[in-house]
């Protein structure tokens, strides 16, 4: 029993004494608990900041987009729906639709050269984290993008990391509109049939 | 494996926004598109199917993300800011399960020494948000009624946005509540219940949150306004289900524009038909 309870705190807690899962806090932080809010900021705000910094590359602006998620977050943790999947995914969705957001809004990010940009996306990937968790997520996905066709995989990346709608993603690949939408759908389904997701 | 069987299955003629999935599952599409795809979302199981499992594999794409450590600057701002943050009320109808019913019993006898100042007694809390000067109320009542008498041009109303559920908040009405500037303001219904509006005048669009509205036969439905002197303009229709639910207004909001609700027909009116039970006045 003993044994058990330090090898499991090992692993996901560096300095907390006792862990609660994101989805406990968020249960408090719709009860008005700012302490819990707290907590949940210091678990998940490295991720929810990578991923939005991901896509806008400028800290600041990175950092602003994340205290807008962080706000929506504590404003509508009263409307999660735990029956729609896990606190971490809820609030990655709501930072991706904003950096999505600010991407589209600050125009002149738009002039980043095409082919550095597709670069960036596709090194960048290869950056290596110490969290194991993570690690092996990313490994897991790289994997399975590695599976795509080079188009689908450019497509899928550069809408996801680049934020940039499918026409965006079809003058940069200089490729038809529609056959975008087609890649970024088939290589969705072949990325959901690698990597397992079930419906 | 790419060109998936399931495409032929989404009816008679696939439409162009059949196709698009994947963009938006990866959040690549206009807002017009992405409207259009709800809608086409929302008549087919099929594709609601195929776009949930679509998020969840983007989710995968964002969860492999490297984590950036934010500066202690910004930990100290946004807990600053949620003093000053209302929170949206519960939504009690639906989704309470056991887990939820537990929290609730668990956080309301008392509040709890373990959490020290921290932990407010949250219907106090709640409730501080939704109680407004009274004289506000009656301002904007007797500028409703005012108006009410006299007929107008309005738009015809539209369908409520099939995207727009009791359950979860539509992005649309996240984006207004997180939004920097975003203001509200509360009120009894006079049958029963509170309405807040919350509203953002950069975006210059409003939601409103019903609490524990009286639900309505099928015959009637809510029918939200925009009021500004003698211009009344339909805001959309809401079907209340549930006695609790989360509304974005239709149409551009001005600032001092009264939002005012009444009953109507099953549809929605052209122009208002009833009294409001309810007005509020956004300042």
């Amino acid at each position: 029993m003993l044994e058990l309870v330090s090898r499991d705190s090992e692993i996901p807690e560096r300095d907390h004494d006792v862990a609660s899962s994101p989805e406990e806090l968020l249960e408090r932080v719709a009860e008005g608990d700012r302490e819990a809010f707290a907590q949940l900021y210091d678990q998940t705000a490295p991720r929810v900041l990578g991923l939005i910094k991901r896509l806008l590359k400028d800290h600041s602006q990175s950092e602003e987009v994340t205290q807008e998620v962080f706000l929506e977050i504590w404003q509508t943790a009263t409307r999660f729906d735990h029956n729609k999947g896990g606190a971490a995914s809820w609030m990655l969705t709501m930072a991706h639709r904003r950096a999505v957001d600010r991407v589209r809004a600050s125009q002149s990010s738009r002039d980043r050269d095409t082919k550095v940009g597709i670069r960036d996306f596709e090194t960048d990937y290869d950056s290596v984290t110490e969290q194991v968790e993570i690690r092996i997520e990313h490994e897991r996905v790289e994997r399975a993008l590695g599976r795509l066709t080079e188009l689908q995989r450019q497509a899928v990346t550069l809408a996801y990391y680049g934020g940039y709608t499918h026409s965006e993603v079809s003058t940069m690949l200089h490729v038809p509109i529609g056959t975008v939408k087609t890649r970024l759908r088939d290589g969705m389904i072949r990325l959901r049939d690698e990597l397992g997701v079930a419906s | 494996m790419s060109k998936h069987g399931s495409t032929s299955g989404f009816g008679p003629h696939e439409t162009d926004t059949d196709n698009l999935s994947g963009a938006y599952s990866l959040n690549a599409l206009s807002d017009e598109e992405r409207t259009a795809f709800e809608a086409r979302m929302a008549e087919s199981d099929e594709i609601r199917t195929e776009v949930a499992e679509l998020n969840e594999t983007a989710l995968l794409l964002g969860r492999a993300v490297e984590p950036v450590q934010p500066s202690a600057a910004l930990r100290s701002s946004i807990l600053d800011l949620i003093d000053s943050t209302p929170q949206l009320p519960k939504l009690e109808a639906e989704g309470s399960d056991g887990r939820d019913e537990s929290t609730t019993t668990a956080a309301a006898p008392a509040p709890a020494e373990k959490s020290g100042e921290l932990l407010e007694p949250i219907p106090l809390a709640r409730q501080r948000w939704f109680m407004r000067p009274a004289v506000l109320l009656v301002g904007a009542a007797a500028a409703v009624g005012l108006f009410f008498g006299g007929g107008a041009v309005l738009n015809s109303p539209q369908p409520q946005n099939p995207g727009t559920s009791q359950q979860a908040i539509s992005a649309d009405a996240s984006q207004i509540l997180a939004a920097s500037d975003v203001e509200h303001t509360a009120s009894d219904i006079s049958t029963g219940g509170t309405a807040t509006l919350y509203w953002s005048s950069a975006l210059k669009r409003s939601v409103v949150v019903l609490d524990g509205a009286s639900a309505l036969p099928s015959s009637k439905t809510y029918q939200l306004w925009y009021i500004k002197g003698s211009s009344v303009k339909s805001a959309g229709t809401v079907s209340a289900s549930s006695n609790s639910l989360t509304q974005v207004l239709q149409g551009d909001m001005a600032k001092g524009d009264t939002v005012g609700i009444t009953v109507e027909p099953n549809g929605g009116s052209k122009q208002p038909t009833t009294k409001p039970i309810v007005a509020l006045q956004s300042a």
